[in-house]
């Protein structure tokens, strides 16, 4: 038997969290030591395993694990990889090394923290690798449902205005503080689990009662079935990828969040919803993706440019940046939409590129918070005069959020426009690229605000640059962003070598006419 | 060395030296080390471009093209990243790294009282500058040059917020970048429509045959280019950004606001010049707008007080020029006044450099008989006053003439060329003009109290002038040589004076005339103070403020509704569910009071309600 390295990748923090439950609290070295070391050697299988599917044959999936767990209801339990997989789990690698490393600093209950972010991170693994739809949704389930925790108590609380037509229920509701955002983002996206559920159950009797997805794209699934499973999916999957109009618990979520958390959150989370609407979504139902594509990009496209509008009317940083994620994840979902060869590598890119780019914002936007505890930049000003390191890395992040050309960010912008060019709908190339225009637009704004000027405020004055563990953090980060972005290959080699394979079946949809 | 390597070093050392800057801080924050390394890198990539452009001379004049794929889709190549090596990449690669070498040295001495993070930080700029743009010059598509022209807008961006602890500059930066970044749009969109349309990102003639026979895509994506030129090149009405970029350190406006980066533009076109010929509305258009660029900015320029702003709209004005004549279908004149420019404002601004850094001020009026006391920067700056104004025998004469020949030519087969012709022939005499006022006013007259200590700079400033007035005089003799290098069609005679180039001198001549009556003989001073409200109106007035509002009011106040929206409309809308939720949870709750006498009434209306049903459903079965 060959080892099981993608069952490994997947154990190792799941392992270090149990092991972190029998530590008495007051080890704290040892606790940050273990998850940084658990996250590392995680780091390492993950490039392991993309350099070997690169040398394999990225088209086909690799590492094979099998093992029966209720045979009487078709459920496996099915590990493998391929390019996609691969891709994503490098970037889970980097994200997670990174955000454990930034999280060192931690000082309020670093056991716990560890304990739930590990655990997070197996299950965020696992999505990339699970080839068993059931198997799947569970690690989904892992990796989603710790974020209720992790806000509820390692959060902080900001003040919103009730106003408007339902101030009546925002006073009901306590809009702002931790809890809410933390109980807000948890429903939402359990509403998405229901409908996740339910299509996947649909999946499983109309396709040969089997929750193989390697079985599942082979099963025809009628196409009529598939017009009503596909909604459910995209929109299920989709209000963690921070879907219009259920994008609402990302901001008041990422701003209520500890570093780390919004890191991953931000960085990975939302990266397996929009993984689930391409994989589960558009691959295993290729006649709902082609009949809703025009729905799903049309909406995306509004995802764009309502995210980059909102952030660019936000003064508190952790809005901003959350809002920026929102329109950027509108243009993964807008690749997906695209239904090309190009959209679809972008799609992936751009989950890659805005995983680093979102992971770096948040680090340093979690180093800024906690020297000013403050996050509202009309507050802020000359900041690079004290915090030079962090100015650096923030521009470099914002550069890339506004697709700057040698930052990961252009590569996968131009792709997706690209791919939507050469799509039916052509016009969506437009608003996305004046998304990335406005964005262009609050980006800098910030950075000017923040970092330049004459000299921080007197208050601010003696705060430190960021130090040795933080450096680490965005350093990886950074340099991630400018070497993918000089030689996407890297990456893209992965992504684009599988990627015509699983739209082949769309392809194949589209010469078979209209669904009745 | 052959092309290959030649290339490669000129493309990298600049950026060998910019990584080694941006990593290692020592170095950086080492003045020596930093302005050395960097200066090194610029020799370097000046020496590999001189044996470029000699081993083009002599060698086979096709294109030899380097290239590896940089995007794949299914497998096969989107666009190519790599170098394309002809006469026209290899004679910008000099003009770029020439000036690029000289401002650097210049700036050895000129930044000399930055403190050593902040001057580390500029050579860091600098060298990453100068790579981006022979990235640029040496792209082999247009997704490389786009990807490199974003890359010099962004050191455009970081070099004029040099100075980020003062908010004018930092407005500055900002406003650039975004101004440019709109006209991009063309430039982003243009590629989608090429790929599109033609599946290749390049220029060469089957694509461009390949996008004739396909309609009006030609047309289409040449007007998407030409806005991104627009922006890139200063043209009016997306120029406003250029006059306000001043705010950057003035080598730092020699170098890329006056003679490479902003001709990214022009270079572009000349680049995808079969694109553009195959639009000839767009041809046309490039016409128009450039002329009328060169004639709005020129008068813009005669009221100017600060010296920079003058040689900023003079800038516009020339990249007008070039523009103009591109769009007549004079490849060569465009081209070759790119060059010539690139060497006399340059140097132009240098000399302002040293005369600012003499008199430490911008304005023209603290200024004032430097000629007694700086004889070297008097000459370089009127030298290339001289070649800007077009004056017989200096390199700016040919280059003009080159222009209106071509738009005069152009008027045979279509008369609207007519008026960008005479617009340029116009912006002929005023340029004499404004730049002969900045010359008596400057280095003539009376001396103010600020010009009295004034001083020539050391051996690192006035070196450089004096190299970049060798090609700024006598590079109109090498328009043959640069025909024949660059492979454009054409003709090129240096001691042949046109009816048009005869014109031109006169009008010259009486610009000239006119600014020493003005301001030397001070007759009809109420003159200009009588216009300035007018041009002062149409800049800061008009066009300046448009942009403004549309920020403003626009874009602001838009994102302001959307914000709203989201918080109190559709996240409200969630918060009203969850609260209903709550509010009919606490109604339902209000049921279980836990009195046994609240349960035994409505356990009998309930019997009450069963009995009362029976009843009916028994009385309608009687019925039946």
């Amino acid at each position: 038997m060959i080892f099981p390295i993608l069952s490994f990748i997947v154990a190792t923090p799941a392992l270090a969290a149990l092991l972190l439950v029998f530590l008495p609290d007051e080890a704290k070295t040892a606790i940050r030591a273990i998850s940084v070391a658990a996250s590392a050697v995680a780091l390492a299988g993950s490039i392991y395993v993309a350099q070997a599917v690169m040398a394999l044959g990225p088209a086909q999936f690799h590492f094979h694990e099998r093992y029966p767990i209720i045979p009487s209801l078709g459920i496996n339990y099915i590990m493998a990889v391929d390019g996609w997989g691969a891709s994503l789990m490098l970037l889970t690698g980097l994200i997670i090394f990174a955000g454990s490393v930034a999280s060192t600093t931690l000082e309020n209950r670093p056991r716990e923290f560890y304990i739930f972010l590990l655990g997070l991170v197996a299950g965020v693994f696992g999505v990339f690798v699970a080839q068993d739809l059931f198997v799947f949704f569970l690690f989904y389930e892992i990796a989603v449902l710790p974020m209720y925790l992790l806000i509820g108590i390692w959060g902080s609380t900001g003040k919103v205005e009730s106003k408007g037509p339902f101030a009546w229920a925002m006073n009901q509701l306590d809009v702002g503080g931790k809890e809410y955002a933390a109980m807000k983002l948890t429903l939402v996206l359990l509403g998405g689990s229901a409908l996740i559920l339910a299509a996947m159950l649909g999946m499983y009797f109309a396709g040969g009662h089997t929750f193989d997805m390697g079985e599942l794209a082979k099963a025809s699934i009628p196409p009529n079935l598939q017009w009503w499973l596909f909604p459910a999916l995209w929109i299920g999957f989709g209000a963690l990828a921070g879907l219009f109009p259920f994008h609402t618990w990302s901001p008041d979520g990422h701003a209520a969040a500890p570093t780390a958390v919004s890191m991953l959150h931000a960085g990975v989370l939302m990266k397996l919803g929009a993984f689930g609407v391409l994989r589960v979504g558009m691959v295993l139902l290729p006649y709902g993706a082609r009949d809703w594509a025009f729905t799903v990009g049309t909406v995306a496209v509004i995802n764009i440019l309502w995210g980059a509008m909102s952030a660019m009317a936000q003064k508190d940083l952790k809005y901003i940046i959350a809002y920026s994620s929102v329109s950027h994840m509108g243009v993964v979902l807008l690749g997906a939409a695209t239904l090309t060869v190009n959209g679809w590598n972008g799609a992936m890119f751009q989950m890659f590129a805005h995983g680093i780019m979102t992971g770096l914002f948040f680090a340093l936007v979690g180093l800024i918070y906690d020297r000013t505890h403050d996050r509202w930049i009309p507050h802020m000003g000359g900041f690079a005069n004290i915090m030079p390191f962090i100015a650096v890395f923030f521009t470099i992040g914002g550069l890339s959020s506004l697709g700057m050309p040698g930052t990961a960010g252009f590569v996968a912008e131009f792709l997706v426009f690209l791919g939507a060019w050469q799509g039916p709908h052509a016009w969506w190339a437009v608003p996305g690229a004046v998304g990335a225009l406005i964005t262009a637009v609050y980006v800098l704004r910030g950075i000017k605000d923040i970092f330049w000027g004459a000299g921080p405020p007197p208050q601010f004055a003696a705060l430190p640059d960021a130090r040795g563990a933080e450096r680490v953090a965005l350093v990886v980060l950074g340099t991630a962003l400018i070497v993918f972005g000089v030689w996407p290959r890297l990456i893209l080699d992965l992504i684009d070598a599988a990627t015509p394979l699983y739209l082949s079946a769309i392809v194949a949809t589209q010469a078979a006419g209209v669904t009745p | 060395m052959n092309l290959f390597n030649a290339g490669l070093v000129a493309v990298f050392a600049p950026l060998v030296a910019a990584l080694l800057l941006f990593v290692v801080q020592p170095i950086r924050y080492n003045r020596h080390l930093a302005g050395g390394l960097s200066a090194l890198g610029a020799l370097a990539s000046f020496a590999a471009s001189l044996t470029l452009v000699a081993l083009r001379m002599g060698g086979d004049p096709a294109p030899a093209i380097y290239e590896s794929t940089w995007l794949p889709e299914a497998g096969r190549s989107v666009a190519t990243i790599g170098m394309h090596l002809d006469g026209i990449s290899a004679s910008m690669l000099v003009v770029v790294s020439l000036v690029a070498l000289c401002v650097q040295l210049f700036s050895l001495e000129y930044m000399e009282t930055e403190p050593d993070a902040d001057f580390g930080r500029y050579f860091t700029w600098q060298s990453l500058f100068l790579f981006s743009m022979a990235a640029l010059v040496v792209a082999p598509n247009i997704l490389q040059l786009f990807a490199a022209w974003e890359l010099v807008g962004l050191c455009s961006y970081l070099l004029i917020g040099f100075y980020y602890k003062k908010p004018s500059a930092a407005r500055a930066a900002l406003k650039a970048f975004w101004v440019t970044k709109f006209a991009d749009l063309g430039l982003l969109i243009g590629l989608l429509v090429q790929y599109g349309a033609v599946g290749s990102v390049g220029w060469d003639p089957a694509t461009v045959t390949a996008m004739q026979a396909t309609g009006s895509v030609a047309t289409v994506v040449a007007a998407l280019y030409f806005l991104a030129v627009m922006g890139k090149s200063a043209q009016f009405p997306l120029h406003v950004w250029l006059p306000d970029a001043m705010e950057g350190p003035t080598p730092v406006s020699a170098l890329l606001h006056a003679a490479t980066m902003v001709a990214a533009g022009v270079y572009l076109i000349v680049r995808a010049y079969p694109i553009f010929l195959a639009a000839p509305s767009v041809m046309l258009a490039m016409s128009l707008i450039g002329g009328f660029t060169a004639l709005f900015a020129a008068l813009i320029a005669i009221n100017q007080t600060d010296i920079k702003r003058v040689l900023a709209y003079s800038t516009c004005s020339q990249l007008g020029y070039m523009v103009a004549s591109l769009g007549a279908g004079g490849l060569f004149g465009g081209y070759f006044h790119l060059a010539t420019h690139a060497f006399f404002k340059a140097m132009l601004f240098l000399s302002a450099g040293s005369v600012i850094h003499a008199v430490h001020s911008n304005e023209i009026s603290h200024m004032g008989g430097l000629s007694r006391k700086m004889k070297l920067t008097t000459f370089t700056f009127i030298t290339g006053a001289a070649a800007l104004a077009g004056l017989p025998g200096l390199a700016g004469f040919f280059s003009k003439d080159q222009i209106l020949e071509a738009l005069l030519e152009a008027t045979e087969h279509n008369t609207l060329y007519w008026a960008p012709f005479l617009m340029c022939l116009a912006t002929v005499g005023i340029t004499a003009y404004y730049m002969s006022r900045v010359v008596f006013l400057v280095f003539f007259g009376e001396p103010s109290e600020h010009a009295h200590h004034a001083s020539e700079g050391g051996i690192a400033m006035w070196a450089p002038l004096l190299i970049l007035a060798v090609p700024s005089i006598a590079a109109g003799y090498f328009g043959s040589a640069f025909l024949r290098l660059t492979g454009i069609e054409g003709e090129f005679h240096v001691n042949h004076i046109t009816p048009v180039g005869g014109l031109a001198f006169a009008l010259a001549f009486g610009g000239i005339g006119l600014g020493y009556a003005l301001n030397v003989l001070k007759l009809g001073a109420g003159l200009g103070t009588a216009l300035k409200p007018v041009a002062d109106f149409i800049e800061y007035g008009a066009v300046d403020r448009a942009w403004l509002a549309g920020y403003r009011y626009g874009m602001l106040a838009l994102s302001r509704g959307f914000a709203w929206t989201d918080r109190y409309i559709i996240d409200g809308l969630l918060n009203a569910i969850g609260a209903s939720v709550l509010s009919i949870a606490e109604w339902v709750r209000g049921l279980q009071t836990g009195r046994v006498s609240d349960y035994v009434y409505v356990v009998m209306i309930g019997v009450v309600c069963l009995a009362a049903w029976s009843q009916l459903v028994s009385l309608a079965g009687g019925v039946q």
